[in-house]
C-alpha cells in the first residue's frame, strides 16, 4: 500500500482491478483505494501474474503494508502475507541480501512495497494521545498526527490539541445525519441503483455537513468583463514564445481573487468551533469536474504567483485531478474557493462552501447587460459572480465589499496585472 | 489510673503467698429421688425428647452430606454441617433452666444449642407470646409454611418453626431465620434468646460478654452463655474477654446499683478436640480446662468441671452459677465435659482418634444412658421414649420437605441487590431506649461552658487566631460525643485511658465528670476485647464507642474488625443493628507501628462504614453522623490535626447539632485546571501544592477532601475531572493497595474520555514509618504531589523535580517490591 500523502497512515480497499491468477504488466491499474480525501488507482509496479491478494474490498489498510503478490505462476507468496511476514522476519526474501543461498530466483514475487516493520517505540509514541485530547481534536477538526504533544512522554494532551496550528484543521467529519429521510422506498418503475461510497460518499457527507453547520449567504454581483475579453484575446493571440495562449478566464478570475483577499482578509479565513483563523497566504481551492466526482485542488501561496504561474499550476493540478494522479496533500489546507459554471452556461448559482473555509465564490458566464452610459443605454460583457459566505464569521456588507473591490479589479484587469 | 485506688507500696511489697481456690471436678451428686422431686418426671422426659430431637436433626444432616438424602428424597447441600451428634446432653442441660431473657452465644457447632435454647423457650413462653413471635418474625414467611403441615398447638408449631428456621437457614433459603446469610455456623434466632453463633473459633466471647455488659449497663435480665470450644482456650480474643468481664472496676468503682461483672459464664462445650488436634494432652497443658478460672481472679471464675454426659448435671450447674452471675459475682467458667461422635465436618475421617475411644464413649451416650435412667426410675416407658423418635421423625420429614422446596422456600434474589440490602441498616436514631441518659451533672456545667465559648473559626482577617482560645479539632469530636451522651442513655464508650485522663489525645477530657463509670471507663489492654465487646453491645441493642487509640492497633482486634463488626449486620439479614463507632488514630512521629493510615485496609472490608475528617467542621459534624446511625463505622482521626482549629470552613465550628452528608465529599478549593482529591491530613499539604500551582504557574487545582471512604458518592469527584481532565490522588496511607488506587479505578471509568492525562496516586512509601526526623521522606509531601503532576499529568514550565515521581520509578518500586 503506497503512502499516498504526508499525513495518509491507512487507505481502503474500494475494488480490485484483477483478479487472483490474472496476468498483470507494470503500470496497470491493480486496484483503487481511497484516503479521507481522495480515490486514487494503485498501479502495478511489476508484470507478472496476480497470485494474491492479502485483503478484500472495503477493508482499511495501513501504507506501506504488502497487500497484493505479483510473480510467476505456482511461486510460494505467503512469507509475503503481511502478518506471516512479521511472525517469520529471518526469512528475508527481498533483493539485496547478502547471503548466497537464499539469493532470490528471477522470478521472485515482488512486494508492491517495503515489507512493514512493526512499529517502532517512536512510533508508538507518536500516536500517544490523552482521551480528552483526542476527544477535542475530534471535536475541533484538528488532525493530530499534524501536532507535537508536550505531555509526559510526549503524550498529546489537551492544550496541545488547543494551540493546534491552522495547517493541524481538517475539515471535520460528519458524526450524524440530522435530517430524516423522507421516502424510505424507491419509487416505482426500473432504476439503476449503486451504493452511496467512496469518494461520492464523502462529498454527500461534506456537502451535508456544510450546509447542516454553517450560516450559508450567497450575494450575486457582476463585473464589467470588456477588459478581461480583449486582454484574453491579446494573450490568446501572443506569440507562443510567452506561453500565455492558454490563459483562461477562469485563470483571470484566480488571479484577481488571490490579489483581492489579502485585502479582505476576513474571507480568506477558517472557522472553527471556537475561533476564526484569518490567513495573509492565499491558498486558492477551485473546483474541477472529473468524471469521477468534484475534485478541489489548491494552489498554494497564489497571492505570491503571477497570472501566468497561477495558470500553469491551474492547469497541472486539473490534469492531475483529471488522470486521478492527484496527491491527496494537494487537495487540503486551502483558505478560500474559486468554482466555476460558466463554461456550462451558468449565470449564476449558490455556490456551497467548503468548511472550514467561510468563503467560495462562484463564476458564471459573461452576458450582455444594458448600462447607462453618458445618458445612453450600452450593452457591456459582464462575467457573474456568485459569492457564498458564512455569515457566522463574516458579516454581509463586509462580504460585499470584497465582492465590490473584486468586481472593480475585474473591470481593470489590464492594470491590475500590471501592478 | 482512678484517684480513689492507691497503690500502696507497703501493701504490695509485702511477703505472702496466692492460695488457689479449689475446682470442682464432676462435683454433681444429687440422687434420683431428688431429682424427681426437683424436676418431676414430665421434665425430666422433656429433655429426653431435647435430646432425641437433636440427635434426629443431626444425624439427618450427617446423611445429607454424607448420602445425598434423607428419607428418600435427594437434596444436595452445598454448606458446612459441623454436627453436634454425641454432644445432646450438654446443650439440653445448659438450656433447662434458662428462658428467653437469658442469651447464649455459640460457635460453628451450635446446632444442638440452638434447638435446646429454643425449646427451653418454648416451653416457659406463653401461647400469646409464641404466636406474636412467630408471627411478628420476617412477617410471619417461615410461620405461613410450618402451618401447611402443623397441626396442633402453638408449642407444636413453634417446635416446627424452630426445626423448620434453623433447617431452612443450613440450606440457605430465605425463610431461614437469617434469611440464609448466616447459615449452619452462624443461625441464630434472638426472640428465643438464641444470639449469633460464631465461625471463628472462640468468636463468640467477647461478643457474648459485650452482650453481658449491655444487659449490666442497661439493668436488662437475664445472664449470657458464651458456648465456645475447649480448643478456643488457646485464642488470645477468648483470654482478653475473660479478663474483660472480670475487671475489679465492675465491683470496686462502678455504682453499685448498677450489679457488679456482667453476667457472663463462658462455658466450655469440651469435647476434648479443636478439629484434630487434641487440647488435653496435645495442644494445651491445662490438664483440666476448669483450671484456667484459678489464673484471672481471686474466685478462680468460680470454674467447675461439669459432667456433660449428665444433662442433669449440666442444668444443676448452669443454675448455680446464674445466682453468682445475677449477684454480680461473675464471670463464671464452666469445662462441660462432652464428646462429638461426628467429625469436625463430613469431610473428617477421624484419623486423629482411634476407634477404641470413640467406643468407649459410644458405650457412655448420654442419649442411652439417660433413657435408661428414665426407665429405670420409672419416670416413662420404653415405648413412650420410642414414640419421641417417631414424633420428630414426622417432624423432620415435612421439615425437610418444605426446607428443600424451592417454592416454599425460595432463595434470596440475587436478581436484585437484597445482600446489598442487607450490608447496612442505614436507620437514624437519636436515642435507642427512652430511659433518661445517666449523667452526673448538667450539661450546662460540663467542659462545654469553655469550648462553646472559643472562637470557632480559626482565622481573623486571614491571620491566625491564638490556638487555645480557638475550638480544635479534638474539642470539635468532644462536642459530638457530649451530644448523644446526653441524649441516647444507651451510648456508652471504653477503650485504653478514657477516663480520668481522657484519652491518650484528651478528646475524652471533661467527660469523666459527667459520665458514671459504667458509661466511660478504662478497659484492659485488650484490642481484641475492646472491640468484641462493643460489637456485643451494639448488637444486643446499645450505643456504643470504642476507641483503639491508635489505628496501628487494629491489628490486634484483626477478627472483630473484619468478622465481627462488619458482618452482622448482613449475617442477620438486618434482625441485628451495630450502631458502633471504633475510634482510631492515624498517628506520626511515632515510628512503624504507630504512624500508619490504615483507610485502606478497612476499605477492603465490606460491611463497614469509613470516615476520617480532615478539619474540625467535619470531626464534629461526621462524629455526629456516625453516632445518630445504626451502622458500624470505623472512625479515623489524624493526631495531627488534633490541636487545629477550623481554617478552611467559613464561619467554623456551629455551637448548635449538626450532621455532615453520608458520603459526601467537600470541596475545600474551586478550580478549573487540575482536581486533587485527598483522605485525611494530607489535605493542607495539598492545599499548599494547589497554591504554589496558582502562584507559580497560574494553574488553578481544583481541591476536594474525600472525607468518606464508604460509602462513598463520586459525583463531585467526577464532575470536577470532566470539567479539569487531570487527577492527583493523594493520602497517608501507603501506595501499595491503597484504597487511592479504587478511587483512581473508578475515576478512570467514570471519566475515561475526559481524562487528559492518567490518573495519579500519590501515597505514602511502602516502607515502615521512618523515625519522626526522616518522615517527610515517607508521608506525602507538597513536593511530592507537585512533582507527580509535573512527571505524570502535566508537565510544569520550569519546574525542576526534587523527587522521584515518574512512571519509570513505579515499574523500578514494584520491581523491588518497596
Amino acid at each position: 500500500m503506497p503512502k499516498l500523502g504526508q499525513s495518509v497512515e491507512s487507505c481502503i480497499i474500494i475494488g480490485w482491478k484483477k483478479q487472483k491468477g490474472d496476468s498483470i504488466t507494470a503500470g496497470e491499474p491493480l486496484c483503487e483505494v481511497e484516503t479521507d480525501k481522495s480515490a486514487v488507482e494503485v498501479e502495478s509496479p511489476v508484470s507478472g501474474t496476480l497470485l494474491d491478494v492479502f485483503f478484500d474490498e472495503g477493508e482499511e489498510v495501513a501504507v506501506q503494508v504488502n497487500i497484493a503478490a505479483i510473480g510467476a505462476p505456482g511461486e510460494d507468496v505467503t512469507g509475503l502475507k503481511p502478518n506471516v511476514a512479521a511472525e517469520n522476519p529471518p526469512e528475508d526474501k527481498s533483493p539485496g541480501t547478502s547471503d548466497e543461498a537464499v539469493q532470490p530466483p528471477p522470478a521472485q514475487p515482488a512486494a508492491l512495497e517495503v515489507p512493514q516493520t512493526r512499529l517502532s517505540k517512536q512510533d508508538r509514541s507518536k500516536r500517544r494521545i490523552s482521551p480528552r485530547a483526542a476527544s477535542l481534536a475530534e471535536e475541533l477538526g484538528v488532525d493530530i498526527s499534524a501536532i507535537k504533544g508536550t505531555g509526559p512522554g510526549g503524550r498529546i494532551i489537551e492544550r496541545d490539541v488547543r494551540a493546534a496550528p491552522p495547517t493541524a484543521l481538517k475539515p471535520a467529519a460528519v458524526q450524524t445525519r440530522l435530517t430524516p429521510p423522507i421516502q424510505t422506498d424507491l419509487p416505482p418503475g426500473e432504476a439503476q441503483t449503486a451504493p452511496l461510497q467512496g469518494t461520492r460518499k464523502i462529498i454527500a457527507e461534506r456537502m451535508l455537513y456544510s450546509i447542516q453547520t454553517t450560516a450559508q449567504l450567497t450575494l450575486n454581483a457582476s463585473a464589467d468583463a470588456s477588459a478581461l475579453l480583449s486582454f484574453r484575446q491579446r494573450l490568446k493571440n501572443s506569440a507562443e514564445a510567452f506561453d500565455l495562449q492558454n490563459v483562461t478566464i477562469n485563470d483571470f478570475i484566480l488571479f484577481a481573487v488571490s490579489r483581492t483577499l489579502p485585502d479582505h482578509q476576513e474571507l480568506n479565513a477558517v472557522l472553527l468551533k471556537e475561533a476564526i483563523s484569518q490567513y495573509e497566504s492565499v491558498h486558492l481551492g477551485f473546483a474541477v469536474d472529473t468524471p469521477r466526482c468534484l475534485m478541489v485542488p489548491v494552489i498554494r501561496d497564489a497571492n505570491t504567483l503571477n497570472l501566468k504561474a497561477i495558470s500553469l499550476e491551474a492547469k497541472r493540478l486539473t490534469a492531475a485531478c483529471l488522470e486521478g494522479v492527484v496527491s491527496p496533500d494537494e487537495l487540503t489546507g486551502g483558505t478560500f474557493t474559486v468554482t466555476n459554471l460558466g463554461s456550462l452556461g451558468i449565470e449564476s448559482f449558490t455556490p456551497i462552501l467548503n468548511p472550514p473555509q467561510v468563503g467560495i465564490l462562484g463564476v458564471g458566464n459573461v452576458n450582455l447587460k444594458p448600462v447607462e452610459v453618458d445618458g445612453e443605454v450600452r450593452h457591456i460583457p459582464h462575467i457573474g459572480l456568485s459569492l457564498t459566505i458564512d455569515h457566522q464569521a463574516i458579516d454581509g456588507a463586509a462580504a460585499s465589499r470584497f465582492l465590490g473591490t473584486l468586481s472593480g479589479r475585474l473591470t481593470a484587469i489590464d492594470l491590475l496585472v500590471a501592478m | 489510673m482512678p484517684k480513689s485506688l492507691t497503690i500502696d507500696p507497703s501493701e504490695v511489697r509485702q511477703r505472702s503467698a496466692i492460695k488457689s481456690q479449689e475446682i470442682p471436678v464432676n462435683a454433681y451428686a444429687a440422687t434420683p429421688e431428688r431429682e424427681r422431686k426437683k424436676y418431676g418426671s414430665e421434665n425430666l422426659v422433656r429433655i429426653y425428647r431435647d435430646m432425641v430431637y437433636i440427635r434426629e436433626f443431626e444425624s439427618m444432616l450427617d446423611g445429607v452430606k454424607k448420602e445425598g438424602a434423607y428419607r428418600g428424597v435427594e437434596y444436595d447441600h452445598r454448606g458446612p454441617a459441623h454436627l453436634s451428634i454425641g454432644q445432646e446432653a450438654a446443650a439440653v442441660g445448659q438450656c433447662f433452666h434458662l428462658s428467653a431473657d437469658d442469651f447464649i452465644f455459640g460457635s460453628h457447632r451450635s446446632h444442638g444449642e440452638i434447638l435446646a435454647k429454643s425449646f427451653s423457650a418454648i416451653e416457659k413462653l406463653g401461647e400469646s407470646d409464641l404466636i406474636g413471635i412467630m408471627e411478628s418474625y420476617m412477617d410471619g414467611a417461615s410461620l405461613r409454611v410450618v402451618q401447611r403441615f402443623t397441626r396442633g398447638d402453638a408449642k407444636d408449631l413453634a417446635i416446627n418453626y424452630t426445626l423448620y428456621g434453623t433447617l431452612a437457614e443450613i440450606f440457605g433459603r430465605e425463610n431461614g431465620f437469617n434469611k440464609g446469610m448466616g447459615g449452619s455456623m452462624h443461625a441464630f434466632f434472638p426472640p428465643f434468646g438464641v444470639m449469633p453463633n460464631n465461625a471463628i473459633v472462640g468468636g463468640s466471647a467477647d461478643i457474648a460478654t459485650g452482650a453481658a455488659l449491655f444487659k449490666r449497663v442497661n439493668r436488662k435480665p437475664g445472664i449470657v452463655i458464651a458456648n465456645i470450644g475447649d480448643a478456643s482456650m488457646g485464642c488470645g480474643p477468648v483470654w482478653e474477654a475473660i479478663t474483660f468481664a472480670a475487671m475489679d472496676q465492675y465491683r470496686t468503682l462502678w455504682d453499685q446499683e448498677v450489679g457488679g461483672n456482667p453476667p457472663i459464664l463462658f462455658n466450655f462445650m469440651n469435647n476434648f478436640y479443636g478439629m484434630g488436634g487434641q487440647s488435653k494432652g496435645e495442644t494445651m497443658g491445662f490438664g483440666i480446662l476448669a483450671r484456667v478460672g484459678s489464673g484471672v481472679n481471686p474466685d478462680a471464675m468460680h470454674a467447675e468441671r461439669v459432667d456433660g454426659y449428665n444433662p442433669l448435671a449440666v442444668a444443676d450447674a448452669v443454675e448455680r452459677k446464674r445466682d453468682i452471675l445475677e449477684e454480680g459475682q461473675g464471670p463464671v467458667l464452666l469445662d462441660t465435659v462432652t464428646y462429638r461422635f461426628s467429625g469436625h465436618s463430613p469431610s473428617d475421617a477421624s484419623s486423629y482418634r482411634d476407634k477404641s475411644e470413640m467406643d468407649l464413649w459410644y458405650q457412655q451416650d448420654a442419649l442411652t444412658n439417660y433413657g435408661e435412667y428414665l426407665k429405670e426410675n420409672r419416670h416413662a416407658d420404653t415405648s413412650r421414649l420410642d414414640a419421641f423418635r417417631d414424633d420428630v421423625t414426622e417432624r423432620l420429614v415435612n421439615v425437610f420437605e418444605a426446607a428443600t422446596s424451592l417454592e416454599l422456600s425460595p432463595r434470596v434474589s440475587i436478581h436484585v441487590d437484597s445482600i446489598g440490602e442487607m450490608m447496612f441498616s442505614d436507620q437514624y436514631q437519636d436515642r435507642l431506649s427512652e430511659k433518661a441518659p445517666e449523667v452526673l451533672i448538667p450539661k450546662s456545667e460540663s467542659r462545654l461552658k469553655t469550648t462553646l465559648a472559643k472562637h470557632r473559626f480559626g482565622l481573623d482577617g486571614g491571620k491566625p487566631l491564638p490556638k487555645l482560645q480557638t475550638l480544635t479539632y479534638a474539642e470539635a469530636l468532644f462536642e459530638a460525643l457530649m451530644h448523644r451522651f446526653y441524649e441516647d442513655p444507651t451510648m456508652i464508650a471504653y477503650g485504653e485511658e478514657n477516663r480520668d485522663w481522657g484519652g491518650a489525645f484528651s478528646v475524652y477530657r471533661g467527660l469523666t465528670e459527667c459520665l458514671p463509670y459504667h458509661r466511660l471507663f478504662n478497659s484492659p489492654i485488650s484490642e481484641a476485647a475492646i472491640v468484641g465487646t462493643a460489637v456485643g453491645y451494639a448488637l444486643s441493642g446499645g450505643r456504643v464507642v470504642a476507641e483503639l487509640m491508635y489505628c496501628d492497633f487494629m491489628g490486634r482486634a484483626g477478627d472483630e474488625i473484619f468478622n465481627q463488626m462488619a458482618k452482622w449486620q448482613s449475617m442477620s439479614a438486618n434482625v441485628l443493628q451495630m450502631p458502633m463507632v471504633l475510634r482510631v488514630s492515624v498517628g506520626s512521629k511515632y515510628g512503624a507501628q504507630h504512624s500508619q493510615d490504615w483507610t485502606s485496609i478497612v476499605a477492603h472490608i465490606p460491611g463497614l462504614k469509613v470516615m476520617f475528617p480532615a478539619t474540625a467542621y467535619d470531626a464534629k459534624g461526621m462524629l455526629s453522623l456516625a453516632l445518630r446511625g445504626t451502622d458500624p463505622v470505623v472512625f479515623f482521626e489524624s493526631q495531627r490535626l488534633y490541636p487545629e482549629p477550623e481554617t478552611l470552613v467559613e464561619g467554623g465550628v456551629p455551637t448548635e447539632y449538626y450532621e455532615v452528608e453520608m458520603g459526601e465529599p467537600a470541596l475545600r478549593r474551586r478550580g478549573g485546571d487540575l482536581t486533587i482529591v485527598t483522605v485525611g491530613a494530607v489535605l493542607y499539604r495539598a492545599l499548599e501544592a494547589a497554591d504554589e500551582l496558582s502562584d507559580k504557574h497560574g494553574i488553578s487545582a481544583e481541591v476536594i477532601d474525600a472525607r468518606f471512604i464508604n460509602p462513598l458518592n463520586y459525583d463531585k469527584i467526577v464532575e470536577s475531572v470532566e470539567k479539569t481532565g487531570k487527577v492527583v490522588l493523594v493520602s497517608d496511607a501507603c501506595e501499595r493497595g491503597s484504597f487511592l488506587h479504587t478511587m483512581a479505578s473508578n475515576i478512570s471509568q467514570l471519566a475515561f474520555n475526559y481524562l487528559d492525562g492518567p490518573v495519579a496516586v500519590v501515597g505514602a512509601r511502602n516502607w515502615i514509618t521512618p523515625p519522626a526526623e526522616l518522615e517527610e521522606a515517607f508521608f506525602p509531601q507538597k513536593e511530592w504531589i507537585l512533582d507527580a503532576i509535573h512527571e505524570r499529568v502535566l508537565p510544569l514550565t520550569e519546574h525542576k523535580v526534587s523527587t522521584v515521581q515518574n512512571v519509570e520509578e513505579i515499574v523500578r518500586r514494584n520491581q523491588l517490591g518497596v
